[in-house]
């Protein structure tokens, strides 16, 4: 009986979601590519911009095993390696006035597709890309950064301007 | 590797709503990709933008959120991609956290709701939605 209600509920949904729009769908596959490390055109944008604040929204994609730099022993997976970074960076951010907001494992795709779905999303906010820039090429920032790519196979960080949900 | 941005959810990710964990807190990050020029469903002439079409929607999109126990959470525009390649950047940002999956379903079953969502698919060409569960960073 149940099975039946979950379907006419499903059903319905579909139902519902044909009636919504009726635009066809334009959205073709685009190619992306997830990174460890930025380019130098993306390394430069850090010194170009206004003095404001900004969300950091990272797409995180872990290695089944960690691998360090400097070939270490190791048996932790990538997503135990990048722990280690996740929990010393919270002091690095902030000395220089940024602040992690939240993040959490993916667990599902609700619309579009992506060939290879991200482990986790963290969204962090900075004062400005200097700060960024500042936390990045300190010594002891560099030091934790280890196990940032000893876990990491690759991300996306997307750049916001905060809104108050403004779309215009 | 490819991605592609969606209107609505496949016949699978409908189902999934009803499947696992449907009654724990979830968040949704949602990548959005507008239209230049707004379209409507029912051909009305309009002179909007996708993204002041949209913004329509996420104006009142707030009430329908707040009526099954869900909140906006933080949002904004794209500035630029600080990390990896994409093809086609996203416009926009949200983040929305829903009591469950559950009452999301209930959110977009309600027929205020698919009167606002008239103004979402004339303005968005697509998005990503992906769902996680908050943790500790």
């Amino acid at each position: 009986m149940r099975k039946y209600i979950l379907l006419a509920v499903i059903l319905l949904i579909g139902i519902a979601f044909f009636f919504f729009g009726g635009n066809t769908n334009n959205n073709e596959y685009k190619v992306f590519k997830n990174a460890v490390m930025p380019t130098p055109v993306q390394i430069a944008g850090f010194a170009l911009g206004d003095d404001v604040p900004f969300l950091a929204v990272n797409l995180l994609k872990f290695k089944e095993k960690a691998e360090y730099g400097d070939g270490r022993e190791t048996n932790l997976t990538g997503a135990q390696a990048y722990a280690i970074y996740a929990d010393e960076v919270l002091e690095h951010l902030s000395k220089v006035g940024a602040e992690p907001i939240l993040g959490g494992g993916v667990s599902r795709l609700i619309l579009g597709e992506v060939e290879e779905l991200w482990d986790v999303v963290a969204v962090v906010r900075y004062p400005n890309r200097k700060a960024m820039y500042q936390m990045a090429t300190s010594d002891g920032y560099m030091e934790s950064e280890k196990h940032r790519t000893a876990g990491l196979a690759g991300q996306l960080n997307i750049e916001v301007a905060e809104g108050e949900l403004d779309f215009e | 590797m490819e991605v592609k941005n969606h209107l609505r959810p496949n016949k699978a990710q409908m189902e999934e709503f009803f499947e696992g964990d449907t009654e724990t807190e979830i968040t949704m990050l949602n990548l959005l990709k507008f239209k230049e020029k707004a379209e409507y469903g029912d051909g009305r002439e309009t002179n909007l933008t996708g993204a002041q079409a949209y913004a329509i929607y996420a104006d009142e999109v707030l009430e329908h959120l707040s009526k099954v126990g869900a909140e906006p959470i933080l949002g904004g525009k794209v500035s630029r991609l600080m990390l990896g390649e994409v093809e086609d950047l996203w416009d926009s940002i949200a983040l929305a956290r829903y009591p469950s999956r559950k009452a999301m379903v209930e959110m977009m079953m309600d027929s205020d709701y698919q009167e606002s969502e008239k103004h979402r698919s004339a303005g968005l060409e697509g998005q990503l939605n992906i769902e996680f569960k908050e943790g500790s960073l």
